[in-house]
């Protein structure tokens, strides 16, 4: 059987030359390469055309996640998943929009890194717990702001665009009620419908979409 | 030839254990760990007799990486440290050297120590 052939790509010598030999330990896995930048691991996936890179992302030249982008460009079938110290959700999502099949810390146990690189080479998502919560966060944020779409205005009924434009202009459900003479558990119904026609959780969400769409 | 023994902690589970792979990869080691900050090191050193106690962490200027440093330096006078992290691209080495507190001993470490 073919081993997986890997290719490390970290600018931390003594750490690149140590996780070499933990995977080099397992039976169906070979070190083709190591790379001390990214423009490196570049040159040396398209050389080497590895199945797997573990990519860091902080190295001089090129970081990781560009290399990342590039060699996914030329080599689609490699999988590239990110190992890195820095728990940061912007650098989780650019990773993943480059092309990354996992983001991994480097705090994980050896034996779990492999696990997860096999899942990844299967196709799934390799993605350290603590920051896999993030990921399904901002997958709701998306949806929640993609949701609304042309028929926004229509979606909202004439008294409910009232209700949101003043809770736009800061009024609180007593003033909305006093200013369109209704009850306050009226008002409180209204925005109920609001948020929920609109996806959103809180008033300053329901505020922030409406002005990005020009709802009020 | 006995094998030189070396204890290793560290804080960083996988580069913990990459170091751990990388030192036994010598067949002239005798590693001992990883331990963690919070086990009972000195208890491991009495009972291991290393030679070098290596720490590894994320930051090498981590405070319990530094208050173990000195502790080992001060107490363990024949003890190699060698301290590394993952955010430095470098290790440091310390020891510490006892010697008789004359005037020529302290001119001859200033003109001989290699810097």
């Amino acid at each position: 059987m073919d081993k997986i052939r890997v290719l490390l790509a970290d600018d931390h010598a003594l750490f690149r030359e140590g996780l070499a030999g933990i995977i080099e330990n397992q039976p169906d896995m070979q070190v083709v390469g190591e790379a001390n930048d990214g423009l490196e691991a570049l040159v040396m996936a398209k050389e080497l055309k590895p199945d797997l890179i573990l990519m860091d992302v902080q190295m001089p030249t090129l970081d990781g996640l560009e290399a990342t982008l590039q060699i996914k460009q030329a080599l689609p079938e490699t999988t590239i998943v990110v190992l890195t110290v820095r728990d940061d959700s912007d650098q989780l999502f650019e990773a993943i929009k480059n092309g990354a099949q996992g983001y991994i810390l480097k705090d994980i146990r050896s034996h779990k890194l492999i696990e997860m690189l096999r899942s990844a080479l299967k196709g799934e998502a390799a993605i350290s717990p603590a920051l896999a919560g993030r990921v399904l966060s901002e997958f709701r944020r998306l949806s929640r702001s993609a949701a609304p779409s042309d028929g926004d205005q229509t979606l909202l009924t004439e008294r409910e665009q009232e209700v949101l434009k003043l809770v736009a202009e800061n009024a609180s459900d007593k003033e909305i009620a006093e200013a369109l003479t209704v009850s306050l558990n009226t008002v409180k119904t209204h925005m109920r419908n609001i948020l929920s026609k609109l996806h959103v959780g809180t008033r300053r969400e329901a505020t922030r979409l409406a002005r990005s769409k020009g709802l009020v | 030839m006995p094998k030189r023994s070396v204890l290793l902690v560290s804080s960083e589970n996988l580069f913990g254990e990459s170091v751990e792979a990388l030192l036994r990869r010598s067949t002239e080691l005798q590693v001992f760990g990883p331990l963690k900050f919070e086990d009972d090191i000195p208890a491991e050193i009495a009972r291991r007799q290393p030679k070098v106690v290596v720490i590894a962490g994320e930051d090498e200027f981590n405070a319990a990486a530094i208050h173990l440093t000195a502790h080992l330096v001060e107490h363990y006078p024949d003890l190699v440290v060698i301290r590394v992290g993952l955010a430095q691209k470098v290790f440091r080495v310390f020891s510490m050297h006892t010697l008789p507190a004359r005037g020529s001993s302290l001119l001859e470490v200033i003109q001989n120590f290699s810097l």
